[in-house]
């Protein structure tokens, strides 16, 4: 899966790109957690996920959403979500998880 | 064969209040305004036809018991929570009509709501009674025995009058019981919990309860697809939401809606029956759940549609 790592005015923002499925998540994780890290020691500690290029996420991908707000919360880090898709949208609601995260829509993220 | 769901609820039987009661009166009467019922025939038929499950019936709240009933043979029971009381009861009628009193019970584990049900099944004081329990714990008499214990219960487990006979099943084997091939699997829970597939050569029907599937563990995945396989019905644990098995409630020995349904996707099962209801949930919040399963099914079914249904006490399914 490719991604990007933005500096934006409110904080760090990581872009994935296309399907966050099980063989992706260990790497996803890993990358992430080394941002969150960056993000904490940065004067905003906020990272956004934009995930408008994800176009899939099966769900040990969701589970990887989870542990990745675990070590954003660790480090004190603001964590959200930016720009599902409305199916992505859709299955953080049906799996509850939309109660974990901060999830915007658009550019107010 | 037909299933028949006696108890549904996990981890503890749920009893509905009166104030539920009265919220469910006052929600039909108000749907109700405006329609003239004559008699109880037209008032069941507006429940059917415009009332929701949870407000014109509910979904219980006895603990694991389901009968897989092939219409003679021996009685085949999976696990004796306390929906065991009102199965005994049934069994008792059909027994008076002929049948033989042969019970083949099926242990899923040991917990207390899956055993509960014992103390009150009336099959287990009659002397013509046999009582057959598998059960992949080598310990499961002893905790039978020790929940009858004057501590525990005024009747001891030497006074029953059944005959009782105890079998462990090992993992991997394939048994003939009454000429159903029963196989169990191993469970993630704590003590261990055991799954199991029956099939009587025309269908597959798997009871898998307590059970917690580790997302982090493909191993778990590739083995219980290769257990549903194909089967045509799955009942499964599907106590908790995706988040909260992967959150507050992980390693609690449960699985989620989600899961279940990508289990029966991988294994290309054809029905899947949510069980083991979190107790703290309302009949609304079950509904809810059944709901929002129907369509994570929708938007992640491959070639062929899964039938989800969700479990409740007093429902009957033919496999």
């Amino acid at each position: 899966m490719e991604w990007s790592v933005r500096k934006a005015g409110h904080g760090h923002v990581v872009a994935p790109v296309g399907r966050l499925e099980a063989t992706m998540c260990d790497t996803f994780l890993a990358n992430v957690t080394g941002v969150i890290g960056d993000a904490a020691r940065s004067k905003e500690k906020s990272l956004t996920l934009d995930l408008a290029a994800v176009t899939n996420i099966s769900p040990e991908g969701l589970r990887v959403l989870t542990l990745v707000k675990q070590v954003a919360d660790d480090h004190h880090v603001a964590l959200s979500i930016m720009r599902p898709s409305h199916r992505l949208k859709e299955l953080l609601a049906i799996s509850h998880l939309d109660s974990i995260f901060d999830v915007r829509s658009g550019d107010d993220a | 064969m037909q299933v028949k769901f006696w108890g549904t609820r996990g981890s503890l039987p749920v009893a509905q209040t009166g104030a539920t009661t009265r919220k469910k009166i006052a929600r039909a009467l108000v749907a109700a305004a405006g329609n003239t019922l004559r008699d109880e025939e037209a008032a069941f038929r507006f429940i059917d036809n415009h009332l929701d499950f949870a407000t014109g019936q509910g979904y219980g709240g006895a603990t694991s018991c389901v009968e897989i009933d092939r219409g003679d043979g021996s009685f085949f029971v999976c696990d004796m929570g306390s929906g065991l009381r009102e199965f005994g009861l049934d069994a008792q009628k059909r027994c008076a009509s002929g049948r033989a009193p042969h019970y083949s019970i099926f242990l899923s584990h040991l917990h207390w709501d899956h055993i509960m049900g014992f103390p009150f099944f009336v099959a287990a004081f009659d002397p013509e009674a046999s009582i057959t329990i598998y059960s992949g714990h080598a310990d499961a008499e002893t905790a039978l025995r020790r929940q009858q214990e004057e501590i525990s219960f005024p009747v001891s487990f030497d006074w029953l009058r059944a005959e009782f006979t105890f079998v462990t099943l090992e993992p991997g084997r394939i048994y003939d019981v009454d000429g159903i091939k029963v196989e169990t699997i191993c469970q993630n829970h704590s003590h261990d919990s055991y799954g199991f597939a029956f099939d009587d050569g025309q269908s597959r029907i798997i009871y898998s309860t307590d059970s917690e599937h580790k997302l982090e563990n493909p191993d778990d995945k590739k083995a219980f697809e290769a257990f549903f396989e194909s089967a045509d019905l799955v009942i499964c644990d599907t106590m908790y939401s995706l988040a909260d098995s992967v959150t507050m409630k992980a390693d609690w020995g449960h699985s989620s809606n989600i899961i279940a349904v990508d289990l029966c996707h991988g294994a290309r099962a054809k029905r899947l029956a949510l069980f083991h209801h979190e107790p703290t949930y309302s009949d609304d919040a079950i509904l809810r759940m059944h709901a929002e399963t129907l369509r994570y099914e929708e938007l992640t079914r491959g070639e062929t549609a899964l039938d989800v249904i969700c479990s409740y006490d007093g429902l009957i399914v033919d496999v």
